[in-house]
């Protein structure tokens, strides 16, 4: 085999020399003239190649405040030199953007230079004017060059072609536009799954004006079309909209002048990736779930949204990815609401959510930063707008072209009470290098009766905060706790204190039918009352197919060696439903994060309800369970790795006759005792929570006492529902309630035990009740089962 | 003379066929008492072969919780031989939509200028329905019983005679071994009876046992009868029950024509002795509807709604006895008001979690309508109601077959087994249709996991 694979590799390199040269130029195609601007030669090994430049003149010259914009395309692998010489006049000063990509070029008279190593999409400005913008693409090698004689395939070799106004595309066919090739027509595809558009040339729609019609266009019925490394140049409307699922776009450049350019408008689970539009309206539609943009650059012209979440989207939407993404200008200076860069001007129907927006970075800005509005628009037809929840900002960096603050305010407002925007966090947003912490004394302006849950994550210390509480106050609550927390439920909560705040995490219930949305932190400076501080883990940043993407649960953090440790039991429900869930970890320098998963490929062990606990010898044990038993093993803590098969520890072998079924194991040591505590089911509806001791963790542990602390009983389950649904069957009562107690320390000497409170028809909720060490080393229990509870100072 | 006598013949015959006997209300049944009251929605009136339309009392209770879909459920109860023609009309709305359920029984329904008439020609259990929905607020059902045979003298030995109006038995009514319960059609008795290592005891009759006086999951099951065979209940409504509606432990149990309505979690169904045959029954229950925890039940030709919780036909959550040798035919699921993922929610369920082998069921002829939840949910899995032996605990040998569903699932059936010990093994799933789609070849209906399971056929 590997002896026909080489043969096959001299063969095409002896047809097609160019392809095994490590850069290659295109040729220029008849009557496209050559830029008078700006001339580029790129070196590598001692050879030199001149790449033609295209000259795109403005085509509404009255807006757009470029005269041209001039761009260059080749190909490259290894590590190459581009020279770029200034023609016309002097200049003072050059910069390659993005400015992220940190290249700073050399210069020599009126040639600057600069090296790449990986392909990349750039813009070299000369004294920050953007009259005459030059882009260089220059794209990876060309690999699956397909063959010009297969009947799937439509061929433009380099020149010009004008078959038709318009190309149909049939499914599984692909159109190559080889480099130097430029297409002038629209190109349709119906019912065209499988298609493809690929190459290094271009289609060049200026023959057609603003016609606002699309230049690339698949039908809804277009499944897994493949969009690759061509340019879509002077479109006169949209560049490509393709309805079905699954458009992947990679390394595609689109320029245009006209309103309502819009660059990629794609069905669900859309990818779009390394690519590249200058846009005179909204350059990403992100309108159908499962969206995601990655490294992908946007100029953004006079008009319209870098990213464009809803003008009238009916039905629900949700779970988008915008990440590692540079908007390198916006030339915006106009009131109109979708003057922003990251704007929903929601007047559908639909509720919008689930929106991550990670590692972006904003340069070249004056105007406004954001627009989440909801508002009845010209697009929108629907009788009553809908909703936007669930949007995160995260390691946004806004530049803007002097320094001087925006000149906008960004607006977050809904419609009216039942039509919100909510729950949208802002982590780490910074202009001009300072941190914004306050949303109203940073420019925003948000409307309190329709918005909810809007609020900034400014880092990672909480001073202010923590302030409020004093250690001298006692606490009193009522259980179950709700305020602030999940309204569909939480299960398993997992506290702790840290610098005199609480903290948690919990297994999250969301309304059926929907995904969760990661691992959350939350915190409360009084046990009552609770609030989002940020997550932990977002669904949105994982690949749809790991094994760990859309289920959490049990969440616990340890911090241990100065690490913070994340374990959980985690699940693929697409890919895996129903099945038993694995146990994960995660660890972080920081216990805000970022968490890096130390199971990536596969779990720990199957089992449920993870716990850590160091042993007498220091070795981090994982205690877990399964199948109605416990189980232990040492754990490696930094390669995520068992050292040793779990053994089990309490089980039908070790308690005899007093076994039943087990759940939830928990380990806290305590006057050089190991307390195993959990909870064990008699006949399914009486539950009891029990402890065992021992001096060694692996045990054998024993009953310090025969009374379980606390006994539930079915009939005691909570009847009615806590929060107010939309319709009533709303969420979902679970049919097994289990229950997970937690004990954790407190004010240095006191203890507190958590719980979920039990529910039939009702969302489980925090329960937390103060417990006592006793002299004879039992536990015992203040005020068990009472709703009212304190902690005194 | 030969004439004369035909004619009197015929005479007699007419006015036996026409007569429809129902029964009159008890003094409790008054506007306001959410338990049980005249109904505020529906008339009806009942005819045969012509004759005069007579009024029925109907019957209604407002449902108890806030999953509840329906706010009341409503129904008529009487006895008839022959056929009989129903009126109904529709006291706050306008009919503009009108159907009988089960969809085969009726005998077509019209309705014009505010009342719908349909005609019944079998003894049965219908649903009449005004709104065209899985979900319907106010549910009306009409309890056609045939005659009744063998009407126990009130005096009767070993007969405990439970004549018209209301009876308050409290929540352990023991019944003697050997004794017959009767509830007269017009007797309205709240409580709950019991026994235990009893022998040949019946409860029959067409009256209402209600345990309205217990909130949800705070007394027994309704008809509780611990180690008793030969166990017979006929004919009667249970309503309101706390817990289950029927429990019988021992063997050898029939149960048949039982009304059963509940409205909590909990309100389980049936749930028998091994050898036990149910049929002819009628289930509105928020709970598992009918066990197979048994060997050699059979239920047949029974009409079931199910609600928001619990599935119609449950094997288990445990059981460590190995069983089987059960057999499922010829039933009509109205409707199942299923919203949540719960693992038992499903028309046919299992979460096997006990040590037992279940073997050898075979589900055939049955009708799904106004449902759009999983049909199948067949798994092995630890929980907390069975005592998991990680070595033993399978199930498999099952037939399921000629089952319809009107709609499509809105999310896929499931096969699952827990690891290789546990496996679900040899079901054979044949002619299931669903949204009007054979599942020959279309995996996409059922999820079936590879790793645990052996010989799954779907054809």
């Amino acid at each position: 085999m590997g002896r026909y694979c080489l043969l096959l590799i001299f063969i095409i390199g002896a047809a097609q020399a160019t392809l095994y040269a490590a850069v290659v130029v295109y040729p220029q195609p008849a009557g496209y003239a050559a830029s008078k601007d700006y001339r580029i030669v790129i070196s590598q090994d001692g050879r030199q190649y001149e790449t033609f430049i295209y000259v795109s003149d403005a085509q509404f010259p009255k807006v757009n405040k470029s005269q041209t914009t001039q761009f260059s395309s080749f190909s490259f692998t290894g590590t190459i030199t581009i020279r770029v010489e200034k023609l016309q006049g002097f200049f003072e000063r050059c910069e390659v953007l993005p400015t992220a990509k940190n290249i700073k070029p050399l210069r020599e008279g009126n040639t600057i230079s600069f090296q790449l190593s990986k392909p990349e999409n750039l813009a070299v400005e000369f004294d920050k004017s953007i009259q005459h913008p030059l882009l260089i693409f220059a794209n990876p090698m060309e690999s699956d060059i397909p063959d010009p004689t297969d009947v799937n395939v439509m061929y433009f070799g380099p020149g010009i072609h004008q078959p038709a106004d318009t190309i149909f595309l049939k499914a599984n066919q692909t159109l190559y536009l080889a480099g130097g090739a430029v297409l002038r027509s629209h190109v349709y595809g119906a019912n065209a799954t499988g298609a493809a558009i690929k190459g290094r040339g271009i289609i060049d729609g200026r023959r057609f004006g603003h016609t606002h019609g699309r230049l690339i266009r698949f039908d809804a019925q277009s499944h897994d079309v493949t969009l690759d490394g061509f340019i879509v140049l002077d479109a006169p409307g949209y560049y490509i909209t393709s309805g079905g699922k699954r458009t992947h776009a990679n390394n595609v450049k689109g320029l245009g002048w006209w309103f309502n350019t819009d660059g990629f408008g794609f069905g669900e689970d859309g990818l779009i990736e390394n690519c590249f539009l200058k846009c005179n309206d909204d350059a990403i539609k992100l309108y159908n779930s499962g969206t995601r943009v990655l490294r992908t650059t946007i100029w953004q012209m006079e008009n319209g949204a870098p990213f464009q979440m809803s003008w009238n989207s009916n039905g629900n939407r949700n779970g988008f990815l915008v990440k590692d993404c540079d908007v390198i200008h916006v030339d915006h200076a106009w009131d109109n609401p979708n003057e922003g860069v990251f704007v929903a001007i929601h007047g559908g129907n639909g509720h919008l959510s689930d929106f991550l927006f990670e590692d972006i970075r904003v340069e070249n800005i004056d105007w406004r930063l954001f627009t989440i509005q909801i508002m009845p628009n010209e697009w929108a037809k629907a009788d009553h707008p809908g909703s936007v929840s669930n949007l995160v900002f995260k390691n946004i960096t806004v530049t803007t072209t002097q320094g001087l603050p925006l000149q906008r305010l960004s607006v977050i407002q809904g419609y009216d009470s039942q039509s919100k925007v909510s729950d949208v966090r802002i982590e780490r947003l910074t202009i001009n290098g300072n941190l914004v912490t306050d949303l109203q004394a940073d420019g925003f302006e948000i409307n309190a009766a329709t918005t909810k849950n809007v609020f900034v994550v400014p880092a990672l210390s909480k001073p202010a905060r923590a302030a409020s509480q004093s250690p001298i106050d006692s606490l009193s609550w009522t259980n179950p706790i709700t305020t602030g927390l999940s309204t569909y439920g939480m299960q398993d909560f997992f506290l702790w204190q840290q610098d005199n705040l609480f903290y948690l995490l919990a297994t999250e219930k969301v309304k059926p039918n929907r995904k969760k949305r990661g691992i959350i932190l939350y915190s409360s400076t009084n046990l009552k009352q609770w609030r989002e501080e940020q997550y932990i883990l977002n669904r949105l940043s994982f690949d749809s197919l790991a094994w760990f993407a859309d289920e959490w649960q049990a969440p616990e953090l340890h911090k241990i060696n100065e690490k913070y440790v994340l374990v959980f039991a985690s699940r693929n429900n697409t890919t895996h439903p129903y099945k038993p869930l694995g146990i994960a970890m995660a660890v972080a320098d920081d216990m805000f994060g970022p968490y890096t998963m130390l199971t990536p490929d596969t779990p720990l062990t199957i089992g449920n309800n993870p716990t850590l606990q160091t042993d007498e010898e220091g070795h981090v044990q994982l205690l877990f369970d399964k199948d109605g038993r416990f189980y232990m093993a040492p754990v490696d803590i930094s390669n995520g790795q068992l050292l040793a098969p779990p053994k089990e520890i309490l089980g039908p072998q070790t308690m005899g006759a007093d076994y039943r079924f087990l759940d939830a194991p928990q380990l806290t040591k305590q006057r050089g005792l190991y307390y195993l505590m959990f909870t064990s089911f008699y006949a399914g509806y009486v539950v009891k929570v029990r402890y065992m001791v021992s001096a060694n963790i692996a045990g054998p542990y024993r009953f310090l006492s025969r009374e379980p602390l606390l006994s539930f009983v079915e009939a005691e389950a909570d009847e009615n529902v806590k929060m107010p649904h939309r319709n009533r069957n709303g969420y979902a009562p679970p049919t097994q309630v289990i229950f997970q107690h937690r004990m954790f320390p407190v004010r240095g000497n006191k203890w507190l035990m958590s719980y979920h409170s039990s529910e039939k028809y009702s969302e489980p909720y925090l329960c937390l009740e103060p417990v006592i060490f006793l002299p004879d080393g039992t536990i015992g229990m203040v005020a068990p089962k009472q709703k009212a509870q304190l902690l005194l100072p | 003379m030969k004439l004369l006598c035909c004619y009197i013949a015929l005479c007699f015959t007419s006015s036996i066929g026409a007569t429809i006997i129902h029964y009159p209300p008890t003094p409790n049944m008054v506007s306001g008492n959410s338990f049980i009251h005249p109904s505020v929605h529906y008339k009806i009136w009942c005819q045969q072969n012509g004759g005069l339309w007579e009024e029925l009392f109907v019957y209604e209770m407002d449902a108890r919780h806030y999953t509840n879909n329906s706010n009341t459920t409503a129904w008529v109860n009487f006895s008839f031989d022959g056929s009989a023609r129903i009126r109904v009309e529709r006291m706050n709305a306008a009919i503009d939509y009108a159907w009988i359920l089960p969809a085969h029984a009726g005998a077509g329904i019209s309705a014009s200028g505010g009342v719908a008439e349909v005609q019944i020609d079998t003894a049965g259990q219908y649903s009449i329905e005004f709104e065209n929905s899985r979900f319907i607020t106010n549910p009306l059902l009409v309890f056609a019983n045939a005659p009744e045979e063998n009407i126990p003298d009130s005096t009767a030995a070993n007969l405990i005679y439970f004549g018209p109006g209301l009876h308050q038995i409290g929540d352990k009514y023991v019944v003697p071994t050997g004794s017959t319960v009767y509830l007269h059609g017009g007797a309205y008795v709240q409580g709950q009876f019991y026994a235990e290592d009893g022998d040949h005891i019946t409860i029959r009759g067409r009256g209402i046992l209600s345990g309205e006086d217990y909130a949800a999951r705070t007394a027994d099951h309704m008809i509780h009868m611990r180690n008793c065979n030969n166990v017979r209940v006929d004919g009667i409504t249970i309503i309101h029950a706390p817990r289950f509606m029927i429990t019988l432990g021992g063997s050898h149990h029939y149960i048949s024509n039982v009304k059963m309505m509940g409205w909590w979690f909990s309100t389980d169904g049936t749930s028998t002795g091994t050898d036990a045959l149910i049929e002819h029954c009628f289930f509105k229950v928020n709970d598992d509807a009918i066990k197979l925890y048994q060997s050699r039940t059979v239920a047949r030709h029974c009409v079931i709604w199910q609600m928001e919780n619990g599935a119609v036909f449950q094997l288990g959550w445990n059981g460590n006895n190995d069983y089987g040798d059960c057999h499922v035919y010829d039933m009509d699921i109205i409707r199942v008001e299923h919203v949540w993922d719960n693992e038992n929610e499903a028309v046919i369920c299992a979460i096997h979690g006990g040590r037992g082998i279940k073997q050898n069921f075979l589900f055939e002829d049955i009708r799904i309508t106004h449902s759009n939840w999983r049909i199948f949910h067949l798994v092995t899995r630890p929980n907390r109601w069975g005592n998991w032996d990680t070595n033993r605990g399978e199930m498999g040998n099952m037939i399921f077959r000629n089952i319809t569903m009107q709609d499509a699932q809105s999310l896929p059936s499931l096969v699952m087994g827990h690891d290789a010990m546990h496996t679900v093994y040899n079901l054979v799933f044949e002619q299931i249709v669903t949204g009007g789609k054979s599942w020959t070849g279309a995996r996409k209906e059922i999820i079936i996991d590879e790793t645990t399971t052996q010989n799954i056929i779907v054809r």
